[in-house]
């Protein structure tokens, strides 16, 4: 109930954007904790996905009024089939930073609409299982160019800052269930000696030429109380 | 504040949405081995080979069809370390005074055999392209028979990473 309160509240929001500024903090007491969860879409995709594993641990905790500690760490074991390469990236990332809810709840309602900016760092490999030598002259000596020699390139790292986005909803007590949207970019991006970082664990995919990542999460988590202000 | 939950997701798609699968890359293809013909006697002067039939060893296809060039452009292998190929200059089908009569027919010309030496390197160009074989430490040479007509050879470039510039160049 409280959800469709939240939901509703937040289209009513929409449309009174006038009024927001009238609204007043009334004298109430805030709860101050730790939220715990996991990336519920990472599960679902380990589930659903042949040749991915995922898991992640994220959590809160708020320090001010509309101000919380934010991170996450996990690791994700990823095996991808593009056209020309098949290749399996697995290593270990987190990230931390700062979010902002910048939502007005009612009552002792802990919903939250917020923005955070984060610092990410993933730490991984890439083997890569199969590749094609792209060779247009290959047919006269019918060689096909597909190359199944396994190779495991070393260690990597990649850096980046993240703005995230999103909606937290308190649907039982103290367990609430969030999505959120991801924009990323790589400020640090060691490339192994002889090929690239198209998938990179915490990051996701990258693309030919840009540093951008985007990214989208469902999490579910519970809020552990430590004190009431 | 929902301004920015809008331009974020706006953002995401566009990027999620970007197209980098395709091959636009035009140095991305192996490159074939590049051979020019010059005279012996005048080792500037490039010099056409007339009627130049090339054909694989071992290969059922011609490669070349029945041409008149001063350079060639042939496809090496890239699963072995060397590829061979006969080269016939003059080449012709003599029907044997019977034109109505395929069978008796035979082939004219003077054949010589060249082998290219190489080391193979597959190197990474992108997710699109794939990989590409660069061919390296090249050695070419030909066959001694009693007629030939290849004379002299020599290394241009004994890496093959494009087809801009010939690799090696024959005499005759």
């Amino acid at each position: 109930m409280r959800t469709y309160i939240f939901i509703i509240s937040l289209f009513c929001s929409f449309a009174i954007n006038a009024q927001e500024d009238v609204k007043k903090d009334s004298v109430k007491t805030q709860r101050f904790g730790l939220r715990v969860g996991t990336d519920i879409s990472k599960l679902a995709k380990s589930i659903i996905i042949k040749d991915y594993t995922a898991f992640e641990i994220n959590a809160d905790y708020k320090f001010a009024k509309r101000y919380y500690l934010a991170g996450a760490f996990g690791n994700e074991n990823r095996t991808i089939d593009e056209t020309q390469v098949n290749y399996t990236t697995k290593g270990s990332y987190f990230n931390i930073g700062v979010d902002y809810n910048a939502y007005e709840n009612w009552l002792d309602m802990e919903n939250a609409v917020y923005a955070g900016l984060r610092y990410g760092v993933s730490s991984y490999s890439h083997t890569l299982n199969s590749y094609s030598v792209y060779n247009s002259g290959g047919g006269y000596w019918e060689e096909t160019g597909i190359q199944t020699d396994s190779q495991k390139f070393d260690t990597t790292t990649s850096h980046w800052i993240e703005l995230i986005v999103g909606l937290k909803a308190e649907v039982f007590n103290n367990l609430y269930l969030g999505v959120n949207v991801q924009l990323k970019n790589l400020v640090v991006n060691n490339k192994p000696d002889g090929f690239d970082n198209l998938y990179i664990p915490g990051f996701g995919r990258t693309y030919q030429d840009s540093n951008w990542g985007v990214g989208f999460g469902y999490s579910i988590s519970y809020f552990i109380p430590f004190y009431k202000k | 504040m929902k301004k920015l939950l809008f331009i974020v997701t706006f953002l995401a798609v566009i990027i999620g949405c970007e197209k980098d699968d395709i091959c636009i890359d035009a140095n991305a293809d192996t490159a074939q081995l590049v051979i020019r013909f010059y005279d012996v006697a005048d080792t500037d002067v490039p010099k056409a080979v007339t009627n130049l039939l090339i054909i694989g060893e071992n290969n059922n296809l011609t490669y070349g069809i029945e041409s008149t060039r001063d350079s060639i452009a042939i496809p090496l292998r890239i699963l072995e370390n060397n590829t061979s190929y006969t080269l016939i200059r003059d080449y012709e089908i003599n029907d044997n005074g019977t034109p109505d009569n395929d069978s008796d027919d035979f082939t004219t010309g003077n054949e010589d055999d060249i082998t290219i030496s190489y080391e193979n390197n597959q190197v990474y160009i992108s997710k699109a392209c794939g990989f590409k074989n660069i061919f390296e430490d090249v050695n070419f040479g030909f066959t001694t028979d009693t007629d030939n007509w290849i004379l002299n050879t020599t290394v241009e470039n004994n890496t093959i990473e494009n087809s801009n510039n010939a690799h090696v160049h024959i005499y005759h």
